[in-house]
């Protein structure tokens, strides 16, 4: 084997171990937020709907602490995160989701909460 | 070139961490349309009627209840049944049930030696189960139901996972809970 060749093997083990050890890292747990002008009782009642309507187990609500879990039973597992605040002029929502143990980008819970402001009534 | 099957392997490991849904997934397929249905035709909109009359359904049915919120009109509960006989389908070859496994071999080398080994399994009482976890939303003079399966084997690990808001289910879920009303109402 030339020594060209052993250091390139070496510079690719190297990749191939820092591309893994960037999988194994646990991110931290990232809310996406969204303001509405809907009552924060109403925004968080349709919230729930909708999890509940693509299929989601809701496992707790409370609508005087606006807080809400939910978890759909497809592999890995995925669990949602809500939180509903009063604002001034409306409600703020966070949210946050898990698929398995690892926290799942902001940017993928976008979708989701366009869709609940088309529920609401809110789309620009 | 050795490199070449090798740097394919590293990629299809490394494809495997990178499978980021570009959207929350939602139950597939969806929740049958029979899982969403009026609660009251007269139309005076009582929420905790509805909540108290599915809350008996479900514990007739033999669910617990886990979590309610009578302002929001919400019930969770679930329920967990033992699996006798149980395996999964795409792992079989362990032997689920079985708590007894014997081994041996022997060896013919200079001399002659048997061995005999046994074990004793998972012991009685940890059966698999099967646990079902329902959801109930009573709102704006409708119901709407969720549910979901999990499998669970005898080491308490999950095996299977699926979304069951399915017609069969909701279907029979509805009939209970109009003959449920029908009867309260007559008394």
């Amino acid at each position: 084997m030339t020594p060209h060749r052993r250091g390139f093997l070496a510079t690719l083990a190297l990749l191939v171990a820092l591309g893994l050890s960037g999988c194994a890292t646990p991110q931290p747990l990232e809310p996406r937020e969204l303001r509405y002008s809907a009552p924060m009782e109403q925004t968080f009642s349709e919230a729930v709907a909708l999890m509940m309507e693509q299929g989601y187990v809701i496992r707790h609500a409370d609508l005087t602490l606006g807080r809400a879990e939910a978890s759909l039973a497809r592999w890995p597992g995925y669990r949602i995160q809500l939180q509903v605040s009063e604002a001034p002029g409306g409600s703020l929502v966070s949210v946050s989701a898990l698929r398995g143990s690892q926290p799942i980008p902001p940017y993928v819970l976008d979708p989701w909460l366009v869709e609940l402001q088309a529920k609401l009534g809110e789309l620009p | 070139m050795k490199a070449i099957p090798l740097s394919i392997t590293c990629l299809l490991a490394l494809a495997g961490c990178q499978t980021v849904p570009d959207r929350l997934p939602q139950a597939e397929p969806a929740p049958a349309a029979a899982c969403y249905f009026p609660t009251d035709p007269s139309g005076q909109g009582d929420t905790l009627s509805v909540v108290t009359d599915s809350i008996d359904v479900l514990e007739a049915w033999g669910f617990a209840l886990e979590t309610t919120d009578t302002e929001l009109g919400l019930v969770s509960a679930s329920r967990e049944q033992e699996l006798i006989g149980y395996y999964d389908r795409y792992d079989y070859d362990y032997g689920y049930g079985s708590g007894f496994r014997l081994f041996g071999g022997f060896g013919i080398g200079r001399g002659v030696g048997i061995g005999v080994g046994g074990s004793f399994g998972p012991a009685f009482g940890q059966q698999p189960v099967e646990v079902e976890r329902v959801s109930l939303l009573a709102r704006d003079g409708h119901l709407r139901i969720s549910r979901d399966i999990r499998r669970f084997d005898h080491l308490g690990e999950l095996r299977e996972s699926y979304s069951a808001s399915n017609d069969d289910f909701c279907r029979r879920f509805q009939e209970t809970f109009e003959q449920t009303t029908s009867t309260q109402g007559a008394s």
